[in-house]
């Protein structure tokens, strides 16, 4: 599904964002990419969004190479990938409902569809209260939903989360991994950038190291369906963080 | 295009000053504008009406005969610059003077039709015909005087194209300076949602969904000053109506009919949505790239 195949970026300033980099990601996974600041994580976003080229390599998606989608095709291959960027990226005059409903207004639904659809993720995402907010008036775990929300709006194949608990407490961070689980249970590919180490370590899920731009580590295994006990453990284990967090 | 409309209200709810002021500084350049086109079809429309008066007026001698009268009126009628004759004769002379002087019954008593003259009334089909004609009036037998109005119409010619050549420029002034502020005004809300353009950009949304509803507000921006442009000067023109009329005299000019403005109001509409989309076009054209 997706495929970096010796994808090295080098800015005009000379600062080396990655060098070498080679994965391939099955569609369906949920992988971590984990890294210090500077690592190459949002360039990874950057170049799967075509929002940069790489300098040398290729990025496909879907068989497809990225450096030969033509301009007016970018917005296509961007409604496939819905991103959850660090910075939320939200419009500040738009709701909740109506930053959630733009992809929808994107890719053309019709009002009543809209509505339905936002309702719906809304709820998803334990939103629903705060339709009628604006950005400034949401916690930062809230934003991250929202941009969560927004992201599943145009049915992406792929969820590509940057530092989607950067900004957060503990237990929202669970919050928000538990609903980026849920949301690859219905067999959507999630990405999450993070230099959360505690929630690496507590899921077994794959994970690419980048260091300098380098991947370090992969931990790429076969694919196979996940033992009852282990989506168990996801379960519980926001709720065990949250009770200690209440106690202390 | 519905979506694109219900962006543009927002846009333009969530910046009414912005908005109001844009439809006011285009409402008054449109104004003017408006109000120096009808000032330069008015002034075409008198001097067409002073080219197809009688411009050369030939008065005969008392003695003068009928065949005299016939061969300068053949000699004319078969010159290329001639339009139209026709012969006054003295008894149609004091049915003028009468008409004329209706109110004076002084002046009438003393007057009969054998001390006014008959005379020939002529048209010209140009006004550079004028002094050629009056030439072949003056050297024929029979003819007492020769009246024309070449300074007149000259004047009204000069004035005339004075007024179409300025008119000219300074519509183009003012289309440039409304393209300019709806230029300015686009551009300043494009930069002012350029974080939200470059979100939209990433999450999808093509060129057209991002740029529609700013070309929209321009074409707004123009549709809105040209509509109250025009109701500003046709509610000015219809309170000017009786001035006009008794200033103008005899000058078909007022009342200007209803459907010249509804033309008018079509031509302006048009001109403002070409203005406000090019502008518009323009100010989003950099962002595109």
């Amino acid at each position: 599904m997706i495929v970096f195949e010796n994808v090295t970026k080098e800015f005009p300033n000379g600062t080396v964002a990655l060098l070498e980099v080679s994965f391939h990601i099955e569609p369906g996974e949920f992988v971590f990419i984990i890294g210090p600041s500077g690592a190459g994580k949002t360039t990874l976003l950057r170049l799967l969004l075509r929002e940069l080229k790489p300098t040398s390599g290729t990025v496909q998606v879907d068989k497809r190479d990225l450096s030969e989608i033509k301009k007016r095709e970018l917005p296509i291959l961007r409604r496939q990938i819905g991103a959850v960027f660090q910075d939320y990226k939200l419009i500040d005059d738009r709701t909740v409902a109506e930053n959630v409903a733009l992809v929808s207004e994107i890719i053309k639904q019709n009002e009543e569809e809209i509505d339905e659809h936002v309702k719906e993720i809304l709820s998803q995402v334990g939103l629903e209260d705060k339709a009628d907010l604006f950005p400034s008036q949401l916690s930062g775990g809230e934003l991250q939903r929202t941009t969560i929300a927004r992201a599943l709006a145009a049915h992406p194949k792929i969820i590509f989360a940057d530092e989607p608990t950067g900004n957060l407490d503990a237990a929202t961070s669970w919050e928000i991994i538990n609903l980026l689980l849920m949301i690859n249970k219905a067999d959507t590919t999630v990405i999450v950038a993070t230099h959360n180490q505690d929630i690496m370590q507590s899921l077994d899920k794959r994970v690419i190291e980048l260091e300098k731009g380098r991947v370090v580590r992969d931990t790429k295994k076969p694919r196979q369906k996940k033992p009852k006990a282990e989506t168990e453990k996801e379960k519980t284990k926001p709720a065990k963080q949250k009770d200690e967090k209440k106690k202390k | 295009m519905r979506k694109a409309l219900s962006t543009t209200y927002k846009h333009m709810r969530r910046t009414p000053y912005q908005a109001l002021s844009a439809v006011a500084v285009l409402s008054l350049t449109f104004f003017i504008a408006t109000i120096y086109f009808l000032v330069m079809t008015g002034s075409e429309k008198i001097l067409r009406y002073f080219e197809t008066r009688p411009q050369v007026t030939v008065f005969f001698q008392d003695e003068a005969t009928d065949d005299q009268i016939d061969i300068l009126r053949e000699k004319l009628t078969g010159h290329e610059g001639v339009s139209q004759t026709t012969f006054i004769s003295k008894e149609e002379a004091l049915e003028i003077y009468k008409e004329q002087n209706k109110d004076e019954p002084l002046l009438l008593e003393m007057v009969t039709a054998d001390i006014l003259p008959a005379s020939l009334e002529i048209s010209a089909t140009d006004v550079s015909y004028l002094s050629q004609i009056a030439k072949i009036a003056s050297d024929e037998e029979g003819v007492e005087e020769v009246v024309f109005q070449e300074d007149v119409i000259n004047a009204l010619t000069s004035w005339t194209r004075a007024i179409r050549i300025a008119g000219v420029a300074l519509l183009s002034f003012l289309a440039a300076t409304a393209m300019l502020i709806i230029l300015i005004i686009i551009g300043l809300k494009i930069s002012a949602r350029k974080v939200e353009i470059e979100i939209l950009r990433l999450l999808g949304a093509t060129n057209w969904f991002i740029i529609g509803p700013f070309i929209m507000e321009g074409v707004i921006y123009g549709v809105l000053g040209a509509f109250f442009a025009w109701g500003t000067s046709y509610v000015l023109l219809l309170y000017s109506t009786p001035f006009l009329i008794s200033f103008l005299g005899d000058i078909p000019l007022v009342p200007v009919p209803f459907l010249f403005m509804a033309v008018l109001l079509a031509g302006m509409l048009t001109f403002g949505t070409a203005i406000g989309s090019i502008a518009a076009l323009i100010a989003v054209r950099r962002f595109l790239r």
